[in-house]
């Protein structure tokens, strides 16, 4: 006998709240000397992590993707949900714009807590991802005040991090990052693995209940140590 | 005016929990005193928090007691103020911090919350720290209204809970005055199927044919153990398919004179 069998009340119609939502914002370093292998890796790396949020039904609902790319600025893809999000084929020129990059998306995430506030749609601590091959080629002071301003102790509005494609200048990074979460650096080209890592963390934050910190997985098989 | 509340409440493990084979960290439980005063508490332990399905309980006993021997008439009712309830959580957690250092753990691996009513004819008193919500509805009317909105900090997975420092600022507290005559608390893995966030409000249709059931089904007795009928409903798949996490549900409702003289006529 099922449960359903053993209910003597007319099954109640329930509320379909939507989805609490997990932002994930990309800052993709798109500058010239991404091109070839770096940016055809990045660009899978992309539809694995399209792929893998897809297999996950919580994950499908609750994660939702926004694109910058530096070299120019430009948003290639506002928030939405994984089963909406189309991975992009990114080509790579210019210079590499970082500072401006990360302001714009800090604006666009907290435009997107707005929206969610105003619908009363309730959300998990934002996640930024900044993966850059080279050295930021304009101001970037102003940004790194904000990224610490937003990511620390006391203050967690969102978690960035930064991760260090071959070339990649790393103590710049180290002055943009968070004292709490050093830049990472990408092992050779493992774009795929990278995000398939990202795709299963974002899992476990998108299926965390009140009062559970969520422990990320280690960062095997992309980060080089 | 007559009545005579009918109960049920039951916890029930969450999916996510049967995967990984945690325990159901959720306990809640309702009694109906001798002058048909209604004690309903709930606990939900935090889902990280390794031993909340010890503190859940611990919490849900231990404030029975506090019940039972503090609140016999309506005029008990009265006397209890939001200290007597902060005093009340200071022992509690006392106990909680005992138990952690038996264990050599952390009080943090105790963590739960709690919500906590006492609905006499006239008087009432509800108290919350953490999610979930209790919602009632006042005789003759058929809306319902939440006491106090779950507390959720900026982000989804935030609350508080009974370990922490600052209980006498997380500790809602309310007596209300007028006769209750529907009551349901629930902990925050059923919120979201009951409370509709985007306007704030109970949604009637979620509970309705719960309680038409509790005040038309007049061979349940106020029950002292877990409803069988409220359990197979937490642990059903139409609840499964919506939430993932434990969940507890009190119900109470009134049976009024007439329905009550019925059922003793035929006895």
């Amino acid at each position: 006998m099922s449960y359903e069998d053993q209910i003597p009340f007319i099954l109640p119609e329930l509320v379909s709240n939507p989805e609490p939502r997990c932002p994930c914002l990309l800052l993709l370093d798109t500058s010239g000397s991404m091109r070839g292998a770096p940016i055809e890796q990045l660009n899978q790396g992309l539809q694995t992590f399209k792929t893998e949020l897809m297999s996950d039904r919580m994950a499908t609902q609750r994660v939702e993707i926004g694109i910058v790319t530096f070299g120019p600025v430009e948003i290639i893809s506002h928030f939405q949900t994984a089963d909406y999000f189309i991975p992009p084929n990114l080509s790579s020129s210019g210079n590499t714009p970082m500072g401006e990059a990360i302001e714009k998306g800090l604006q666009m995430l907290v435009d997107r807590k707005n929206n969610y506030k105003q619908v009363g749609i309730s959300y998990y601590r934002p996640w930024i991802f900044l993966i850059t091959d080279g050295a930021p080629t304009d101001n970037w002071y102003r940004a790194a005040e904000l990224v610490r301003a937003g990511d620390n102790n006391e203050k967690k509005q969102f978690s960035f991090f930064a991760v260090g494609v071959e070339g990649a200048n790393m103590s710049t990074l180290s002055e943009i990052c968070s004292i709490n979460r050093p830049p990472m650096k990408l092992q050779g080209l493992s774009f795929r693995e990278l995000f398939s890592w990202l795709s299963s963390s974002l899992s476990g934050v998108s299926h965390s209940q009140p009062g559970q910190a969520v422990a990320l997985p280690a960062p095997t098989g992309w980060a080089s140590v | 005016m007559f009545t005579k509340w009918n109960t049920a409440y039951a916890s029930a493990k969450g999916t996510s929990h049967e995967k990984t084979n945690i325990p159901c960290q959720d306990a809640c439980k309702c009694q109906v005193n001798e002058n048909e005063i209604f004690f309903g508490i709930a606990s939900d332990g935090a889902g990280s928090a390794s031993r909340s399905e010890v503190s859940s309980k611990l919490v849900v006993g231990m404030f029975f007691d506090f019940f039972c021997k503090y609140v016999k008439s309506e005029t008990d009712i009265l006397l209890i103020d939001k200290l007597l309830v902060l005093k009340w959580l200071e022992e509690v957690k006392a106990q909680i911090f005992l138990e952690a250092h038996k264990e050599s753990l952390s009080p943090r691996e105790f963590a739960c919350t709690i919500l906590g009513s006492i609905v006499g004819s006239e008087n009432s008193v509800f108290f919350q720290i953490g999610d979930g919500a209790i919602v009632i509805s006042e005789y003759q009317s058929t809306e319902y209204g939440y006491i106090f909105w779950p507390q959720h900090g900026e982000f989804a997975n935030q609350t508080n809970f009974i370990i922490q420092s600052n209980l006498s600022e997380v500790l809602e507290f309310d007596h209300l005055k007028g006769f209750i005559n529907r009551i349901a608390m629930f902990t925050d893995g059923i919120e979201r199927l009951v409370l509709d966030f985007s306007e704030k409000s109970v949604y009637p249709p979620a509970l309705n044919s719960i309680f038409e059931w509790l005040q038309n089904d007049l061979s349940l007795k106020s029950s002292e153990s877990p409803s069988s009928a409220l359990n197979a409903f937490l642990n059903s798949s139409f609840i499964n398919n919506r939430t993932d996490d434990d969940k507890s549900l009190v119900m109470a409702a009134r049976i009024f004179n007439e329905k009550f003289n019925v059922t003793h006529e035929s006895v």
